[in-house]
């Protein structure tokens, strides 16, 4: 999983299209039975058999794992205040989720893709990107009065998503080419780098890799990185206008397909580790701006595992990086000394071993790299080998648990293993069954509970959600669901809640609001399909919101505390209509 | 004068119609585009040639005939040629064949003055001059001289100057004292008779007064004239080898130092800045000659490599020559000091592992030399680097399309490739901004028509032009670059951009395309700005600021 920049209260979950696509995908998938109750605790070498195969190393070929990326064309949330944009009408809506009131702003042509900006607790800012007239809006609101509107800031075309800053001095827009059909020459390298410290916006023109992927700026808004297929641009924002500093190689495959590979970005911007699909290294890139223009130190260094890694995470205190290493039935992995539990070793290019000995139980590693160690020595790390197949990994932002499953395959199984050095539990773990095959996996922000997206088992079950408890060793709960799960949004302070929405695509929407710890799961009709990407929360507020599918606009807000819905229809013309359900 | 605003440095073509500020003629459907151009001057034109030398004249404010009787038929635009533009300080000449006239733009105002030339004056070269004067010269290829355009902020006086008949390039010192017309076969149109040798030129002494004008004949069919550093000599590179010109008097061609070349094959001649010496390569053959050219009696020096050499350029310094070994496996590129290679153990050796390489550029400080295959689709552009401290160390960029043209900046920081669009796209044409320096990712920009023309700014300004225009094509348009920023902006044309008539005007950051349009047309580009500005018409007065 990568880690993006945006918050991590919110997560959404697949867009229909592809979670019918991930449906369709796991029917045809080897399957994995589960009837290995819940909170088991599994380890050593002792097979858990299941897999749909005879054993050796021809049997299966295990597609690679799936990761959901999130649409940015979307409601945004700013302190109590939901930004929401309508291409059609120029217009952007700001409601206020306390008490429901709706004040409408003029942008440019066509306002769509939207972003948050962190302001004071009685301001709200937001950004629109205007498609058509190819430039952007910079949005304010306070308590009360007009919603003020800047300048156009010139943009380049194209421009369709949004990178901001921790503290909101800088806004880089760019494209991300996922889902334009693009003419195979075009490579989308304007991003503009927006100065928002300024009492007018200034924006910078840049051009920067091939075919952007992802914008990350470090914490101290000194660098900003654009993950492209050609590498990473380096871009320098110190020292007066932006400028590109260089570009760091992160494949020794000038034609390596860069949608194979995952690169991590360290928050500080010193170092990015890349997963390559289908290898077995992670390369380690030096992003020292020192090193940028010297060809020589472009030399990449390796971290050797002991098959492809399936997966890469970084810790979000980036004290370590996780890597996953999906045992199947082509691939003999480690074969530790079989003492049961977790196996505990010291690997390295050869310490972890990779000696085919036939058929051998499923075991997947989770290697733990530890940063910065591991760029001074990429052989010395942890790595532990479960008799599991898991090829993801998810922790959550203020967790130390790693959430350990597979998509790749059917299979019910989450394994929980803390990751922390200094905990008493370093590297304990356990498998819960959650009784549907696992899609996704979402920690809440507090990493003490995961809600898991579940795709039917058999063909004519149900679709459904599981929500488990992570810091402690308590059951989980299964909810079944009318439509396959839509999107997830968590919040663990003042309330840990959980809003999960459901939707096919044609009839049934509904949105479910899981109390913890009780595990109490409340079902709200909503009167329309939500938006791709348009479920969040409002922590200011205690309010849940998911944004539906209306031509004037539509929004349903849900009390996290009362768990009342309030949903608004026709705020784009100001026929503001408030109505329980 | 200041002809420092573009360059791209291919050596292995040196035209003199390379160090102007014009864009070049690329690709062969540029060439034949402008020959059939140089078919436009046989339309009569409406003026004689006026052959009277040295005429005043003021301040040009053209006039406009009255007509309007409504029982006249309507107005026919004339389908005028403008050849391509020059500019010189702040100023941009225009000549037009058909009418007989040069126009004389000023690119911070757009006023325009005009002046008679002589009949059908189409091939415009800037001439280095005075402080205060901008400079022009202009072969009127019908009535077969020359005018030589000399305007000041009043003035423009013009000076006619005999030449041979069918002269249609220019090569002129940098000092602007000898300007040489020549015929270059290349820009003849059709094919010309086996015979025909154009072996003419006509050396112009415009020190004097009045100019000198020396004919005589060189060789079969000349490929390139050049000076040397002290303007004592000038080489013309004919089929027979290089025929050296005494210009320290009376110009007279004084040796012809022979070529090795085995039959038919392809040559490749090099002749170093000061003019002392050439560097030839010989298709086929793996060895290079070094010709010394103040001497046409010495044997060449005969640097024998491992195979036969694809490519080579000679740096911009003339101190390093370097060969591509294209037919190795992997590639090779070879780089030894000239004239003196000295023991070829010291030559530099790179090898390309993995990339097709057939040809080099080298950037004009010599820091950089790029590689690259044109004749067989290759997508890759790899850049060594030939820094002293170096060691040859290499990279590759992918530039996503088949790499056909590379061009560097005057600073050598930029290098700009014109490709074929990738299989599956729809896109007409395709360019790339590739840092050469800096270790960044080239900027790939897919174009709807084909680039036709870049032009380069000096350093300090930071910008180029590329046109793009195509026959198959309406769509016309000029990218502005910023290479700093790898920013590039797209500006539509009214009409069709006029082949190698894209160009920057030094002195005031401005850049121009000349286009087709009967009476003449040129958008002007302010660099700094990015605000254009057409201007239509000028021919006929009406001056149009659009």
């Amino acid at each position: 999983m990568r880690l993006w920049t945006g918050s991590w209260v919110v997560l959404t979950a697949a867009a229909i299209a592809a979670c019918s696509s991930a449906l369709d995908d796991s029917a045809a998938l080897p399957s994995r039975g589960s009837g290995n109750g819940t909170g088991s605790n599994i380890g050593g070498s002792t097979s858990q058999g299941g897999i749909s195969s005879s054993g050796g190393s021809t049997a299966v070929v295990v597609p690679p794992e799936q990761e959901e990326d999130q649409s940015f064309r979307a409601p945004v949330v700013s302190g109590r205040w939901v930004w929401t944009a309508n291409p059609d009408t120029g217009k952007v809506a700001v409601v206020d989720a306390k008490n429901f009131t709706v004040r409408l702003a003029d942008a440019g042509q066509a306002p769509t893709y939207l972003t948050a900006l962190p302001s004071d607790t009685n301001t709200s800012k937001a950004l629109v990107i205007n498609s058509k007239s190819q430039d952007a809006t910079l949005l304010s609101a306070g308590d009360t009065g007009d919603v003020t509107a800047s300048s156009p800031i010139p943009l380049q075309p194209n421009a369709n998503a949004w990178a901001v800053s921790k503290s909101g001095h800088f806004a880089i827009a760019w494209t991300d080419s996922q889902g334009i059909m693009a003419d195979p020459a075009e490579g989308f390298q304007d991003i503009s780098v927006v100065d928002l410290s300024a009492a007018t916006p200034v924006a910078t023109r840049l051009g920067v890799g091939f075919l952007p992927s992802r914008v990350f700026i470090d914490d101290d808004e000194q660098r900003a990185f654009v993950v492209a297929s050609t590498g990473i641009t380096v871009i320098d924002l110190s020292s007066g206008a932006p400028r590109v500093l260089g570009e760091k190689a992160v494949s020794s495959d000038l034609k390596e397909d860069a949608t194979t590979r995952d690169v991590s970005i360290l928050p500080d911007g010193s170092y990015a580790l890349v997963r390559h699909e289908g290898s077995a290294t992670v390369t380690l890139v030096n992003l020292d701006p020192a090193q940028l223009s010297d060809t020589t130190a472009r030399t990449l260094s390796d971290v050797v595992l002991p098959g492809p890694v399936t997966d890469l995470d970084l810790v979000a205190d980036s004290t370590s990086a996780l890597a996953v290493v999906r045992g199947d039935t082509t691939t003999a992995t480690d074969v530790d000394a079989g003492n049961g539990d977790a196996s505990d070793s010291q690997a390295g290019a050869s310490g972890a071993g990779a000696a085919n000995v036939g058929p051998e139980p499923l075991r997947s590693t989770l290697a733990i790299l530890p940063i910065p160690g591991i760029f001074s020595a990429p052989s010395s790390f942890v790595s532990v080998s479960i008799d599991e197949v898991f090829g993801l990994v998810n922790i959550a932002p203020q967790g130390t648990k790693a959430l350990l499953y597979t998509n790749a395959i059917a299979d019910s199984h989450i394994t929980v293993l803390e990751t922390a050095p200094d905990s008493q539990s370093y590297l304990d773990h356990r498998t819960i069954d959650v009784h549907g095959n696992v899609k996704d996996v979402f920690p809440s922000p507090d990493g003490s509970y995961a809600i898991a997206s579940l795709t039917p088992q058999t063909m004519g079950d149900k679709p459904g959600f599981a929500v488990v408890p992570v810091g402690a060793v308590l059951p989980s709960r299964t909810q079944t669901t009318e439509a396959p799960v839509f999107a997830v949004a968590q919040s663990s302070t003042p309330l840990q809640r959980a809003v999960i929405t459901v939707s096919d695509g044609a009839a049934n929407f509904a949105a479910y609001v899981v109390r913890m710890p009780e595990l109490v799961v409340d079902r709200v009709v909503l009167p329309s399909q939500p938006l791709a990407g348009a479920t969040g929360l409002v922590p200011d507020a205690g309010m849940a919101y998911i944004a539906e599918s209306s031509p004037e606009g539509r929004i349903t807000f849900i009390d996290l505390e009362t768990g009342v819905p309030r949903t608004i229809t026709g705020f784009e013309i100001s026929a503001k209509v408030i109505d329980g359900n | 004068m200041a002809i420092d605003a573009f360059r791209s440095m291919r050596a292995n073509v040196r035209s003199r119609w390379a160090a102007l500020p014009i864009a070049l003629l690329l690709l062969a459907g540029c060439s034949s585009a402008a020959s059939e151009d140089a078919a436009g001057a046989d339309v009569p034109g409406p003026m004689s040639s006026g052959g009277g030398t040295s005429a005043n004249i003021g301040a040009g404010v053209p006039t406009v005939g009255s007509g309007g009787a409504s029982s006249l038929p309507p107005e026919k635009e004339l389908d005028q040629t403008f050849r391509a533009p020059v500019a010189t300080g702040s100023v941009l000449w225009s000549a037009n064949p058909d009418s007989g006239r040069v126009a004389l733009i000023d690119a911070r105002t757009l006023q325009v003055r005009m002046t008679n030339a002589g009949f059908g004056p189409t091939y415009l070269a800037a001439v280095p001059g005075a402080p205060g004067t901008d400079s022009a010269i202009v072969l009127n290829v019908g009535s077969h001289d020359a005018s030589w355009l000399q305007a000041t902020a009043d003035q423009i006086n013009v000076t006619t100057i005999a030449t041979h008949t069918g002269a249609n390039a220019w090569s002129i010192s940098d000092d602007g004292h000898f300007a040489i017309a020549w015929t270059d076969v290349t820009q003849i149109q059709g094919v010309p008779d086996p015979t025909d040798g154009f072996s003419e030129l006509t050396v112009i002494d415009l020190s004097a007064t009045p100019p000198l004008s020396t004919r005589m004949s060189v060789g079969f069919r000349p490929s390139q004239v050049v000076f040397d550093a002290h303007k004592l000599h000038a080489f013309a590179v004919v089929d027979e080898g290089i025929s050296v010109l005494d210009l320290s008097g009376s110009p007279f061609v004084s040796a012809l130092i022979s070529v090795t070349s085995p039959g038919t094959a392809a040559r490749d001649v090099n002749i170093s800045p000061d003019g002392s010496f050439a560097v030839v390569r010989v298709a086929g053959s793996k060895d290079i000659q070094i010709l010394d050219l103040t001497s046409s009696t010495s044997a060449p020096q005969i640097v024998s490599l491992e195979s036969d050499a694809t490519d080579l350029d000679l740096s911009a310094d003339g101190k390093t020559a370097t060969a591509v070994l294209g037919n190795e496996t992997p590639p090779k590129v070879v780089s030894f000091a000239v004239p003196d290679p000295g023991d070829p153990a010291n030559f530099k050796h790179a090898a390309i592992p993995g990339e097709l390489v057939r040809s080099v550029t080298l950037a004009p400080d010599n820091q950089v030399a790029l590689l690259y295959a044109n004749a067989v689709p290759s997508d890759d552009l790899t850049l060594l680097d030939t820094a002293p401290a170096a060691n040859f160390t290499l990279r590759s960029v992918d530039l996503h399309g088949a790499v056909q043209k590379v061009y560097v900046s005057p600073d050598s920081q930029t290098a700009i490739a014109f490709q074929l669009p990738p299989q599956g796209s729809m896109k007409k044409g395709l360019f790339s901004i590739v840092p050469t320096e800096v270790v960044r990712s080239p900027m790939i920009v897919p174009t709807d028509a084909t680039p036709q023309d870049i032009a380069f700014s000096n350093p300090a300004v930071g910008r180029a032009l590329v046109t793009v225009h195509d026959a198959t094509s309406t769509v016309y348009g000029v990218y502005v670059i910023g290479l700093a920023n790898l920013e590039q902006n797209f500006v539509t044309l009214a009409s069709e951009p006029l082949p190698g008539a894209t160009g920057i005007v030094p002195d005031v950051h401005v850049g121009f395309v000349a286009q087709q349009h009967p009476e003449g047309r040129i958008t002007f580009i302010n660099l700094d700005s990015g605000v254009t500005q057409t201007l239509t018409g000028f021919e006929i007065a009406a001056s149009v600021v659009q």
